[in-house]
């Protein structure tokens, strides 16, 4: 199987499928790109903003996960199910806040979808059940909005309702 | 390390920062960092995009109450998803047409199709 060398911010290479490397877009159009062929061995990818233990990370799933059917066609117009993580992914993503987060940057950088979709659905999980101020806590994000805008919104999602 | 930073232009200055070799210390930085970053900030509203598109109607619209990003990217998903979108009308009657000044974002719930068949009756 021929094989491409990703090289992590901090300076570690890894040696990868091609197959499995090509599941990630960012990675599928440099090689393309570059129009490096399978015997191109040396070739070393430089990836700017994952780090090494993050592009491990993702190499595992990525490993897992490389007979995969293609993911379906988006629907923006319901919200996607969050109930259906498969348990390997729960498991390997029962990481650190902070390391979830890395894994979803680099999924996004790297345009994984699949990756990027259950990351997604974890958080989106987390998100379920808490309210706007625990959901603060939780991120760490500040308040910035005045009491009067607010309560504007409030009013708005009163009138809101579901069917 | 003195991390500033814009909406604009935070991609640019992420992808310069991480490109540094970092030490341990400033990994822990670049981790919270990043952390904040996602919370708050412009380059990672796909990622809150990617998120929001999990969430059902009521958990986006209380999203919205989360901080200002926040809002703006819950408002972006519900125009997506809602089926009416109420333009803001300026009334002088007071009363229910209230609705058209607060309701941005409404799926047709049985309250707001009774109030817009009465006004429907009301105008024949």
């Amino acid at each position: 199987m021929p094989v491409v060398r990703l090289q992590s911010v901090d300076g570690e290479v890894f040696p990868v499928d091609v197959e499995i490397a090509r599941m990630s877009f960012a990675i599928r159009n440099m090689l393309d790109d570059l129009g490096v062929q399978d015997n191109d061995a040396e070739e070393v990818i430089p990836l700017p903003n994952v780090t090494g233990p993050i592009l491990r990370k993702v190499i595992e799933w990525c490993t897992h996960h490389k007979d995969d059917p293609p993911p379906p066609e988006e629907d923006d117009t319901r919200e996607k199910r969050t109930d259906d993580i498969p348990a390997w992914d729960q498991e390997f993503l029962r990481v650190d806040q902070a390391v979830l987060f890395d894994i979803i940057l680099a999924a996004n950088y790297l345009d994984i979808k699949g990756l990027l979709d259950v990351t997604c659905k974890t958080v989106a999980n987390m998100i379920k059940g808490k309210t706007p101020e625990e959901i603060r806590k939780l991120f760490n994000i500040k308040n910035d909005f005045t009491p009067a805008e607010e309560e504007q919104i409030r009013k708005e999602n009163e009138w809101c309702e579901e069917k | 390390m003195q991390l500033r930073y814009t909406h604009a232009n935070d991609t640019a200055i992420i992808m310069e920062y991480l490109a540094m070799k970092v030490g341990e210390e400033e990994k822990l930085e670049r981790t919270e960092y990043l952390l904040k970053s996602l919370a708050e900030h412009g380059s990672f509203k796909d990622v809150l995009k990617q998120v929001f598109k999990h969430l059902d109607f009521k958990r986006l619209k209380m999203s919205r109450l989360v901080s200002k990003r926040w809002n703006e990217e819950a408002c972006r998903i519900l125009r997506k998803r809602c089926i009416f979108s109420v333009k803001s009308r300026s009334r002088d009657d007071g009363g229910p047409a209230e609705l058209f000044e607060l309701g941005q974002f409404t799926l047709p719930t049985r309250r707001l199709l009774c109030f817009l068949f009465c006004k429907h009756m009301q105008e024949l």
